[in-house]
């Protein structure tokens, strides 16, 4: 069924915040062309001589000197406290002023008439640099001098647990296998970059921001934290948002600079972000290496598990604490380990700042852990799907407490079925013996099969809202706090609503998010919006049909029934639009905000499985079969549910095979154009088959799970395997991306051997 | 990423951008712009002023002259993929251009434009010295002159153009009874610049050996890298062609590429892969070929 | 600044104006014509968000100025009419599009694909991912998007409004 939103979308009618820019002067900013440096100068005189340019600033102009980015998330205390997680402070600027940091980091910020104007301009501001010693890689950073001067070191965060006794279980155990695996920096990478317009109002002494975000509440605390504005102040608005996948669910200077700016000259402002500036300096993600040790007894058996790993989160990460624990935890993976020793740091260097992108951490731990399973099985001498089966947990261990808490504090309990009914479900859609049938089509390549296993603690708090507000004819307007990027928040939280109020889905009026319709939210990432939002969205729905039942046994004159947004009592009836009408004179009436807090998370389990061909000439990769099978809750929307898995898995393709920031010795950054940076195209990525095992939660009133990140998270071991299982065991790929070279070079090996 | 300032100029006539080439500021022609604008939008060219040669409809055709295949500047890589004269006269030329980035890139792509860019890794430029085209170009000042499509490419993104001459035409010798062709190219993505590329001519005497050859590669130096008879294939005349020579002289001439991917082992390996691929098609298409 | 005197016809409507030498027939088509459906995904050619058809062909709008429009005529994602209702049924219904920026540019390229492919052979998978792979979509994974073509190139719709 087509979801709301695509009518307009597909007229070429959406709106996105390019599109809100009429009328608008153009803002661009200068960004440091070096990777570290000190600011001597800076030098906008001819810029702002130059034609159609209307301002040039610095912080100091803005009166934004030693301004800085607030962080986005703190750890809870208690799971601070459980898992030793510590974290120091960051000081990212909003406009650097004495010091850069990282290629691509804003300092001068400039208006102009046009585009083209603000980009001639941009050329001829001068910064002058005095260049210090590049940190590219996270090892060395951890040895390397402070890259902030109130830092002692460059960890910026750790993490450490254990439980069990693992230095006793690998003491004993049959096998310890040992292993390295890095994930490569890549990231959301959306189709459409950042871009923000600021429009003030002197009389309000407000400034509306539209901008393309994934946490517009977020966006406006920041405001207000820098420049002590009160709430209705800073109204932020979303538009249509042409992706986000985490990119945007992140903080930018960008923002919180153009509705200073807006507020400062009285101007229309709009930056819209260019692919290059994309690249350079919207936050990117993973850029992980773990150091891994599994015991296993004879029969494949995990006895215990040990992981130790480094965050290369850049020049800063406003969501270092949430990437270092999510990490962490996802790490246990969906198995039954007694033991585990688990450490973690994130590390400053000097490239571009890093956020969430989908998975935020999870991806990482499930390469990790995978790629070491597969490991094991291979020493082992059994099969890949045997040692998940051996250890994967099923209905007689679930629910399955761990002796951690979860970042929300509350004691982890997977609340799954049978987490080996997936592994059996996606052997179902993919078996193994279609790699035989395929070598026939594929003679010039070899071809193997790989599997990897994946468990998502989703739908996590602390809270979401949603507003819903019965028009006059009846219709309800909704909004809620998880602002749409894509997912079809429209269709989902319409349907929602409209089955709760048992009115037709056409009925239901969904409203872009803005912080003055809705002043309380956090937003959407963490595969959270369906199950958290859309529980305030039902809470609400059935709040707002009590009143209204309340309001119609008054106008009515006693009990009535309900059906379908009328209220009857007897012969008599009034509808919603009625009641709304009768109530006029108080608009609270008939006006719903919810907020909804979830207990705890609830988790999201699934087994991917990939056929991977490996041209023997070239070493070149191709996916040519895909499914995932994954145990799901109600699903509000299946179709919607199956869109996002398979734009997950796309995403996870991508990361595998092609995509990666990369950095120069001296630290400028290699990928700074789509002939750099490759994402995949409709010729990467194959049809994905995918099974929902359905697994209701009582946790929630809408039995959903989150499913947002499970497309992608286990994508990335499932290609290495069948990479390693191409090449009968010749080489055991533990860095992404995928190298054709160095997978070329072990066929060669072999070539040469044989 | 939008470009710098410039004048833009659209002459009516072959005539009047010659002249305009001889007289005006740092004049660039535009012919389909596929590779200018993108480097101009980067801001990583930035021409003074812009000739906009792309209508000159006379320069779009396509035509048939006995011995060889006539093409004109402006004609579309879009239409080298699909016109059958092409396919029919120059097959490894029509194979090549639809190995060139995406479908509404090749509708606007034009082959002078392209062989002018001089980007070792491109398509066309490695079909045009593979087979070994005639580049004719023409000056407001001096005239006409032909060179041969080796002496064009001088370095990476560098002709040998003097600033006012534009190139015209492209004659490209059609093939021959027992000549067979190869075009093969490795890229990680479709689309995408190729890792490595070979094209190879080849033709056969009437008792099956080799008469002739022609290998170029691409993304294998700064420029498209010929081996001919002259060059690097001498060795195998006579021979008769079998897959152990071509892969023995596809490591030897792979030996002699200078790839600036930074994995140079893997590159010159592929090259050697593209060769033997090549050359064992041409081997298979010559045989049909008589 | 060289202003260029250019008459260009968009969705059937003749524009006369005078433009920047340097502007894109993208911002042409944008900021004088409000015509914002053309999208500007990498301004490198690369991603094909901002595809048009100029005289019937697909063109990145990025990549061409407008001054090289003048005399041509431009088909933006908004002046695609009955003929490709089905391909935005299809797409809708087929699930090929999520956040929606990079649909335009589809819609172009495939309103080309399956208008070349009138001759009448079926299309092939392979032959809808190669023809596609100029446009990039992040969201989807393509699945829709190639479903959606196939089913409207092959004609094989039987549901809903058959």
């Amino acid at each position: 069924m087509a979801r709301v939103e695509d009518g307009t979308l597909l007229a070429g009618q959406g709106r996105f915040a390019a599109d809100a820019a009429e009328g608008a002067h153009q803002v661009v900013f200068v960004r440091s062309t070096e990777p570290h440096a000190d600011i001597l100068g800076i030098d906008t005189a001819a810029a702002r001589a130059m034609p159609g340019v209307l301002g040039v600033y610095t912080a100091a102009d803005l009166g934004l000197d030693g301004a800085r980015l607030p962080v986005l998330t703190t750890p809870n205390p208690a799971f601070a406290e459980a898992t030793g997680f510590q974290m120091a402070e960051q000081r990212i600027p909003l406009l650097a002023t004495e010091r850069v940091h990282y290629v691509g980091q804003p300092i001068v910020v400039l208006i102009a008439t046009d585009r083209y104007r603000a980009e001639d301009a941009a050329e001829a501001v001068t910064v002058s640099y005095r260049g210090r010693a590049p940190v590219t890689d996270a090892a060395t950073a951890l040895e390397a001098e402070p890259l902030y001067d109130h830092l002692a070191d460059n960890e910026i965060a750790r993490i450490g647990y254990s439980f069990g006794d693992p230095e006793n279980a690998f003491g004993r155990a049959h096998r310890v296998v040992s292993g390295e695996y890095r994930i490569g920096r890549h990231g959301a990478v959306p189709l459409e970059t950042r871009g923000a317009v600021a429009r003030p109002d002197r009389r309000l002494r407000r400034v509306d921001l539209t901008t393309s975000t994934q946490i517009p509440h977020l966006v406006r605390n920041a405001v207000r934290t820098v420049t002590g504005w009160a709430e209705h102040e800073i109204v932020v608005h979303v538009p249509d948002v042409g992706g986000g996948f985490g990119t945007k669910a992140n903080v930018y200077a960008e923002e919180i600079v153009l509705a200073v700016l807006a507020r400062q000259t009285g101007f229309d402002l709009a930056w819209i972000e260019d692919r290059q500036e994309h690249l350079l300096s919207a936050a990117q993600g993973r850029d992980q290496v773990h150091r891994t040790r599994l015991a296993v007894d004879g029969q494949g058996r995990i006895l215990a598990w040990g992981d130790e790993f480094l965050v290369d989160v850049g020049a800063g990460s406003l969501w270092v604490a949430g990437i270092v624990a999510n990490t962490a935890v996802h790490a246990l993976g969906p198995y039954r380990i007694p033991a585990v020793r688990m450490s973690g740091r994130a590390v400053l260097t000097t490239k571009t700042i890093v956020a969430q992108y989908r998975g935020a951490g999870r991806p990482e731990a499930a390469f990790a852990l995978e790629r070491t399973l597969d490991a094991a099985a291979a020493e082992l001498g059994i099969g890949t799907a045997r040692i998940r089966e051996i250890n994967l947990l099923t209905d007689t261990d679930l629910p399955y407490p761990r002796p951690i808490p979860y970042r929300d504090g509350e004691p982890i309990v997977y609340d799954g079925w049978d987490y080996r009914a997936c592994l059996t479900k996606v052997r179902d859609l993919l078996p193994e013996t279609e790699r035989e049938r395929l070598r026939a089509e594929h003679p010039g390549a070899l071809l193997g099969y790989g599997l990897g296993c994946y468990l998502e603690a989703t739908a996590r708090g602390p809270y979401e809202t949603a507003r819903l507000r019965v028009l006059d004819d009846g219709a309800v307007e909704l909004a809620t706090g998880a602002a749409a990027a894509g997912q079809g928040h429209a269709t989902v939280f319409g349907r929602v609503a409209a089955t709760a109020l048992g009115i037709p889905e056409d009925r239901v009026r969904y409203r872009p998010t803005d912080t003055e319709r809705l002043p309380d939210g956090i937003g959407t990432f963490a595969s959270r919006s369906a199950v958290v939002a859309g529980s305030a969205v039902h809470n609400g729905a059935m709040r707002l049909l009590d009143r209204a039942r309340a309001l119609a046994q008054e106008v009515l004159g006693g009990p009535v029934e309900y059906a379908g947004g009328v209220f009857r009592r007897g012969e008599a009836e009034i509808g919603l639009g009625g009641i709304a009408a009768h109530t006029r004179g108080d608009p609270t009436a008939l006006d719903v905000t919810e907020t909804y807090r979830p207990r705890t998370v609830t988790w999201t389990m699934g087994v991917h499985a990939a056929i991977v061909a490996v041209d023997r000439r070239s070493g070149m990769l191709s996916v040519l079969r895909y499914a995932v099978a994954h145990e799901g809750g109600n699903e509000l929307d299946p179709e919607i549910v199956r869109g996002q898995i398979l734009g997950g898995v796309a995403q996870g393709i991508g990361g595998s095979l092609f995509e990666e920031y990369g950095y120069a010795p001296s630290g400028q950054p290699l990928s700074t154009t789509f002939a750099a940076y490759h994402l995949p195209l409709s010729t990467d990525v194959p049809n994905v088959a995918v099974a929902h095992l359905h697994v209701d939660t009582p946790d929630n009133p809408i039995g959903a799970r989150g499913a947002g990140e499970s497309g992608t998270i286990a994508a990335y071991p499932a290609i290495a395997a069948a990479v390693d299982d191409a090449l009968g065991g010749r080489i055991h790929c533990a860095a992404t991306p995928l190298d054709p070279g160095l997978i070329h070079g072990a066929l060669r090996k072999a070539a040469v051997l044989a | 990423m939008k470009p710098a300032e410039f004048t833009y100029y659209r002459p009516e006539s072959v005539g009047e951008a010659l002249h305009g080439l001889a007289t005006l500021p740092d004049p660039k022609p535009l012919a389909g712009g596929q590779s200018l604008l993108t480097l101009m939008n980067l801001r990583l060219a930035r021409p003074a002023t812009l000739l906009d040669i792309g209508r000159f409809t006379e320069l779009a055709r396509v035509f048939d002259d006995t011995e060889a295949l006539v093409l004109g500047a402006l004609v579309r890589h879009r239409t080298c993929e699909t016109d059958p004269l092409v396919a029919a006269r120059a097959p490894l030329l029509h194979a090549a251009a639809g190995h060139i980035g995406h479908l509404g890139i090749r509708n606007q792509g034009t082959i002078g434009g392209s062989l002018a860019h001089a980007d070792p890794a491109a398509e066309l430029p490695l079909a045009a010295v593979t087979l070994g085209a005639t580049v004719h170009v023409e000056s407001a000042t001096r005239g006409k002159r032909a060179l041969s499509a080796e002496e064009l490419f001088v370095s990476f993104y560098a002709n040998s153009l003097e600033p006012d001459e534009l190139i015209t035409w492209i004659t490209v010798p059609a093939i021959r009874p027992g000549q067979g062709w190869g075009f093969v190219e490795y890229a990680r993505q479709h689309g995408d610049y190729a890792l490595a590329g070979a094209g190879v001519l080849l033709s056969l005497d009437a008792r099956g050996r080799i008469a002739g050859l022609r290998i170029g590669l691409l993304n294998a130096a700064d420029r498209p890298l010929l081996f001919d008879e002259r060059e690097g294939t001498a060795p195998v005349l006579g021979e008769l062609p079998e897959p152990r020579l071509w892969e023995g002289l596809g490591w030897r001439l792979a030996a002699l590429s200078e790839p600036s991917h930074p994995d140079t082992e893997y590159v010159k390996a592929l090259c050697a892969s593209a060769i033997s691929e090549a050359a064992e098609a041409a081997t298979e298409r010559a045989g049909e070929n008589t | 600044m060289t202003e260029i005197p250019i008459e260009v016809m968009v969705n059937g409507t003749r524009f006369r104006r005078t433009v920047a030498g340097r502007l894109s027939l993208a911002d042409f088509l944008r900021e004088e014509l409000r015509l914002t459906g053309t999208h500007l995904g990498c301004e490198h050619g690369v991603c094909g968000a901002c595809s048009v058809l100029v005289d019937g062909r697909s063109v990145r709008a990025c990549l061409m100025l407008a001054a090289q429009a003048d005399g041509r005529e431009v088909t933006t994602v908004e002046g695609l009419g009955a003929e490709a209702r089905p391909l935005r049924e299809c797409l809708a219904r087929r699930h090929g599009l999520q956040c929606g920026f990079c649909t335009p540019g589809f819609l172009i390229t495939a309103t080309e694909l399956l208008q070349d492919n009138e001759s009448g052979k079926p299309l092939t998978e392979d032959g809808v991912r190669e023809a596609l792979s100029g446009n990039i979509c992040r969201c989807t994974g393509y699945q829709g998007i190639v479903e959606a073509v196939l089913e409207v190139g092959n004609d094989t719709e039987t549901r809903d409004d058959a």
